[in-house]
């Protein structure tokens, strides 16, 4: 379980640019919840994640993950519970290390880091394994440094990497926006089918009404760094894109 | 140039391959431009002189001489990790402290290691008797080089080593993978920095002596041997990069060597030896601006 309480965070307080990003959060996600985020541009979603993940620490307020209070942990500590796709596709892989190398590290997310070789031959036939469901020939490609790959074939081996060892949530921030519709719905139905299989608990940012009600068993809208929506179960199950597009102009008025 | 200026020449590209690989491992693998080993060299020869005098065996004052750059180079990036301190103030830092730490280790600028034991001497002693004066020393560079060369192509490859790398190339994704980048920073910073230290300290068991001067453009020799090696070898990988730095170093201190030894003469344009981080800038300059020249030069030409 994932509990947000009372979080507050304003980037560059004391100053001009004073900016209040995240105004007294709460969220609680249940073990095996899908939960689709929505809002508009500003609205706090990447920063909700990045205060999840660790890469920012939030001014007040408590984090608890799986029961422990992470609130202080630094994020490659926190790394043990979350797998991460980024919005951006470039920096979820290290461009200079091989595609084999890339999923080697994501072997060790856990930690447990010793003298021993790390990209490793018995390994292999796992990551090839991983890589031909993906569908794109990156099978053949392990040892092509990561950087000569496409957008779309790195966000899909960083989804890969993200779900190798079973992560405690899954955060995805709109990981196929970058991507051409055809890959865009590869990924996509990839990630549904990762996050079944495993019963993982994900939380996964996206600006596509089709997708926000398509997938996710719960659905979350921020507004001005607060949940302003949160609707799971059956009002979930029949809820349509117009319902969603409507809140959007009610909340626009406010 | 006369043969026993070529083998000079490859004995020095050798020594101070051992701190263009250190280099390279700043700022090429951890990405952290890295100015403290112009401190650390003179560090080795010190540290390494000073124990020799106290009649401690040449081996062990090379180990020490590793271990005192590690050290130096944990400050810097110590600096960097817990103090946000940039990666070039704090090894600036670093380096103006240890000139005067130098001085004080030596009690004074220089020392001399008169008839003492060095590793060199040691070596003579067991080795075969076709090797003679300057092999014997080229030899066993090449025999230090060769091992310490393998030891770093494992650790790279290893689970640790692979973080290292990760940590150079994407810090936040190396973050989300759970790797703590501030503590590769300080290893590798302080593995770079022990590198050098050690060139250091070979440098100075074969020359005799320690100068706390003798450190002055070191950063800048081993960026040229780094940017040299990748031109000249191009292929991608941990190991042909060591090998690169290692060429590069070779091929630098060859050319040097060159150019001191037709430039002489009687003339103020004659080059001395002084003149070296002078020829040293001029080539780094050329080599980083060639891509661009050769483009203005087919613009222009067209
Ligand atoms: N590092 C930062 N420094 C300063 N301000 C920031 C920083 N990160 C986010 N912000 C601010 O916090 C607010 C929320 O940003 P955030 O990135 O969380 O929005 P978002 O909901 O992800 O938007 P988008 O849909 O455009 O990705 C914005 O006003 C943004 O300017
Ligand atoms: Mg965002």
């Amino acid at each position: 379980m994932i509990e947000v309480k009372q979080a507050y965070k304003t980037f560059n307080r004391g100053t001009p640019d004073e900016n209040p990003s995240i105004r007294g959060l709460s969220l609680k996600i249940n073990d095996g919840d899908f939960v689709t985020v929505i809002g508009s541009n500003g609205a706090g979603k990447s920063t909700l994640m990045n205060l999840l993940s660790g890469s920012i620490q939030a001014d007040s307020g408590s984090i608890h993950i799986a029961g422990q209070d992470v609130s202080t942990m630094p994020e490659y500590k926190r790394a043990r519970f979350i797998g991460r796709v980024f919005q951006d596709p470039k920096v979820g892989s290290a461009s200079d290390l091989s595609v084999a190398e890339n999923l080697s590290l994501a072997m060790k997310r856990c930690g447990g880091r010793g003298l021993r070789l790390a990209n490793r031959k018995a390994y292999h036939e796992t990551f090839k394994e991983k890589l031909s469901h993906l569908d794109l020939g990156l099978e053949e490609r392990l040892n092509d440094s990561i950087g000569l790959l496409s957008g779309g074939q790195r966000q899909a081996i960083t989804l890969l990497m993200a779900s190798m060892i079973e992560p405690h949530i899954l955060l995805l921030d709109e990981h196929t926006a970058a991507l051409d519709p055809k890959t865009a719905d590869r990924v996509m139905r990839l990630t549904d089918q990762i996050i079944k299989e495993h019963k993982l608990t994900a939380l996964m940012i996206t600006h596509n009404m089709e997708q926000a009600v398509k997938y996710g068993n719960r659905l979350v809208m921020l507004h001005q760094g607060k949940v302003a929506l949160d609707i799971s179960g059956s009002e979930r199950e029949n809820l349509k894109e117009e319902d969603l597009l409507a809140q959007f102009s009610k909340l626009a008025k406010t | 140039m006369t043969l026993y200026a070529l083998i000079s020449s490859l004995e020095l590209g050798l020594v101070f391959g051992i701190m263009a690989i250190g280099v390279y491992l700043t700022f090429r693998v951890l990405n952290f431009p890295d100015l403290s080993v112009d401190g650390s060299l003179p560090l080795g020869a010190a540290v390494s002189s000073v124990a020799i005098i106290a009649g401690i065996n040449p081996w062990m004052a090379l180990i020490a001489a590793f271990l005192a750059g590690g050290l130096a180079g944990l400050v810097t990036a110590f600096l960097n990790v817990r103090f946000g301190i940039m990666s070039l103030l704090a090894s600036i830092v670093t380096m103006t402290a240890l000139y005067s730490i130098n001085i004080r280790i030596m009690g004074r600028p220089n020392l001399a290691l008169l008839g003492e034991e060095t590793v060199f001497s040691q070596f003579e002693a067991i080795c075969p008797a076709f090797l003679q004066g300057n092999l014997i020393s080229l030899f066993l560079y090449s025999l230090i080089i060769c091992l310490l060369g393998l030891c770093l192509y494992f650790f790279l490859a290893t689970e640790v080593g692979l973080a290292l790398r990760a940590t150079g190339n994407n810090p936040q994704m190396a973050r989300a993978m759970g790797i703590s980048t501030g503590g590769m920073t300080l290893l590798g910073v302080s593995l770079s920095n022990a590198l050098v230290a050690f060139a250091g300290a070979l440098y100075s068991q074969s020359q005799g002596s320690a100068d706390v001067g003798m450190g002055i453009g070191t950063i800048v020799a081993g960026l040229v041997s780094v940017i040299i090696g990748e031109a000249m070898v191009r292929k991608k990988g941990v190991a042909w990069a060591l090998l690169g730095a290692l060429v590069g170093s070779c091929l630098y201190r060859v050319v040097i060597g060159f150019a001191l030894a037709t430039g002489t003469g009687d003339s103020i344009f004659a080059l001395k030896a002084s003149d070296l981080n002078l020829i040293t800038a001029v080539i780094v300059v050329l080599l980083l601006a060639g891509p661009k020249l050769q483009l203005a030069a087919r613009r222009s030409s067209k």
